[in-house]
């Protein structure tokens, strides 16, 4: 099986530190992936460089046969790889309506149209997109009058919409209650299956990560410490020293 | 869309009432509500940029001094007003299009202080540039050209009839800036407006659209230098100034930028506040800053992002 997305060699450093050092990464299409590590592991900023949002240094990120290392993060979403941050970024001051039309206009490449009101574009997609999160009956409601949890799920609504078929969620549950984190990873479940999104979960909680991945990479100081399934990776000896502890 | 009468009948008033306007007042008020309009072209193109996607620029003087001197020395050369305004316009978007492909790299206060230089390269260029601007004399004698189209000849000489070409070119131009902000280009605006990095990781290759957003800010800064031209006849390089920048900016804090109309109101009070202050004091600049400090603190969101909060309605919705 050929990998959906691969990295070799990836480099970048801030004032001298190694923040990834020489990663290499395969995704293949249709495993959830976890990338677990402790803070300053490098986890984040991995998935700058893949995603676009920082430029590596050296190395060479290839997604769907193509080579991608070059390109700005706009063009990497058009050819269907997107993320979430792990503070919610929505577009505040937009409709929730809005914050999901937006990303539908710019899949079908209709920003530059200037002419046409913009009310009724892509609506019969927006409301799909909306049911599926469970935001609809909040579709006029302004973006930043969202419960927190609710942007989460915006959050996620807006990235899907833009029809990725690789997807980082960057801490997706971080700040949500634990209810709320619960309807989340189902969603999250949920939606891998609709959208045959191939998902890749950056996370802290290691029940979130545990619950949902089958696949999990362990990050460390700047490299991939270990690789495997989630027992393996329990019974992992040289993660259970770095970062696991006497929890597990 | 259903018509919403709440609006469009107040909408059908005024420009009824701006039609009359040369039949009920002499000269002076004539002149002073061309003033408002040429500030309102100002304004919403400014405003596109700040209010719609969230850049400030301090450079905007320096498009409408262009569209000006452009526009009148055509019509010093050729008696045509449709040429000297088309060229007034088309020469500020190139510049705006030049120097905004350099100032839209950066962003928040770089991008505000790389606009003020650029503006005020403009200023200095109008300053020195002697045989052709005139320098500190400024171009003077501008004809008040007539409009002419093949087979017909519009006598403009006369400023009740000027003003209706302004009217016309203002309401047409504001009638395309609405459609531009309702439309999905508007909400790409809006879109980086409130998250650069949400945008370009929904797919918007953001630099482009705020390139596209500057332009269209000149263009518009220019449509209303060009059309001053022929109202004041003498141009000079003060409205090149970086102080001349401020006015955009200021009419539309005072209307609100998060409003269509906002910068129109805006800009129809500062020309009102401004004359009634000047003859009753010099120091009208004094009292437009408390008028502007009150309005900042006081009415969030400008004097109509205010009323349509009080009366409840969506300040997003209302055009």
């Amino acid at each position: 099986m050929t990998a959906l997305l691969s990295a070799t060699g990836l480099v970048k450093s801030f004032h001298g530190m190694r923040a990834v050092d020489h990663v290499d990464m395969e995704i293949p299409e249709g495993r959830v992936t976890g990338i677990i590590g402790p803070n300053g592991a490098g986890k984040t900023t991995l998935v700058h460089l893949l995603t676009g949002h920082l430029m590596a240094e050296a190395g060479r990120i290839e997604f769907d046969g193509a080579d991608i290392t070059a390109l700005p993060a706009y063009a990497r979403v058009r050819r269907n790889l997107c993320r979430t941050f792990q503070i919610v970024d929505i577009f505040t001051r937009l409709s929730v309506f809005q914050n999901v039309q937006i990303a539908r206009i710019t899949r079908h490449g209709r920003n530059w149209r200037f002419f046409m009101p913009a009310a009724g574009e892509a609506a019969g997609e927006v409301e799909v997109a909306l049911k599926e999160v469970g935001l609809w009956e909040l579709r006029h409601r302004q973006a930043d009058q969202l419960s927190h949890g609710q942007q989460r799920r915006l959050d996620l609504a807006v990235t899907l919409a833009t029809g990725p078929r690789l997807c980082f969620l960057d801490e997706p549950t971080s700040g949500v209650s634990p209810h709320e984190r619960d309807q989340m990873l189902e969603l999250i479940k949920l939606l891998a299956k609709a959208h045959r999104t191939t998902f890749v979960v950056i996370e802290h909680d290691m029940e979130v990560v545990f619950g949902l991945c089958e696949w999990i990479t362990v990050m460390h100081r700047g490299k991939i410490l270990a690789e495997g399934k989630p027992d393996a990776i329990r019974d992992n000896r040289a993660v259970r020293e770095v970062y696991l502890g006497e929890e597990v | 869309m259903p018509i919403d009468w709440r609006i469009a009948i107040p909408l059908l008033l005024g420009v009824a009432a701006l039609f009359a306007v040369p039949l009920w007042f002499g000269n002076f008020g004539v002149y002073l509500v061309m003033q408002m309009m040429l500030l309102t072209l100002f304004a919403i193109g400014f405003n596109l940029l700040l209010g719609y996607t969230g850049l400030l620029s301090f450079g905007q003087a320096g498009f409408f001094a262009v569209g000006a001197y452009v526009c009148a020395l055509i019509l010093q050369q050729a008696p045509s007003l449709l040429l000297g305004v088309a060229g007034g316009i088309v020469a500020a978007g190139l510049t705006a299009l030049v120097l905004g492909y350099l100032s839209v790299k950066l962003t928040e206060i770089y991008f505000s202080m790389l606009t003020l230089s650029f503006g005020m390269m403009i200023y200095s260029l109008v300053w020195r540039w002697r045989e052709v601007t005139g320098g500190d004399d400024g171009l003077t004698d501008i004809p008040r050209a007539p409009l002419t189209l093949p087979g017909i000849r519009i006598d403009l000489s006369e400023l009740s009839h000027y003003y209706y070409f302004v009217l016309l070119a203002t309401l047409i131009a504001v009638w395309l800036m609405h459609r531009i902000v309702k439309s999905p280009l508007g909400l790409t605006f809006q879109a980086i407006r409130d998250s650069a990095v949400r945008a370009e990781f929904v797919g918007i290759p953001i630099r482009r659209f705020r390139l596209l957003a500057f332009v269209i800010a000149g263009l518009y800064a220019g449509l209303a230098g060009a059309l001053l031209a022929p109202l004041e006849r003498t141009i000079t390089p003060g409205y090149a100034h970086w102080t001349a920048s401020a006015e955009p900016i200021l009419a539309s804090l005072i209307g609100g930028l998060y409003v269509f109309a906002g910068p129109i109101i805006g800009a129809v009070l500062f020309i009102g506040i401004k004359e009634i202050v000047v003859r009753l004091t010099d120091h009208w600049m004094l009292v437009m800053g408390v008028v502007v400090i009150v309005i900042v603190l006081g009415f969030r969101g400008g004097v109509l992002g205010t009323l349509l909060r009080w009366t409840g309605r969506d300040a997003e919705g209302k055009s």
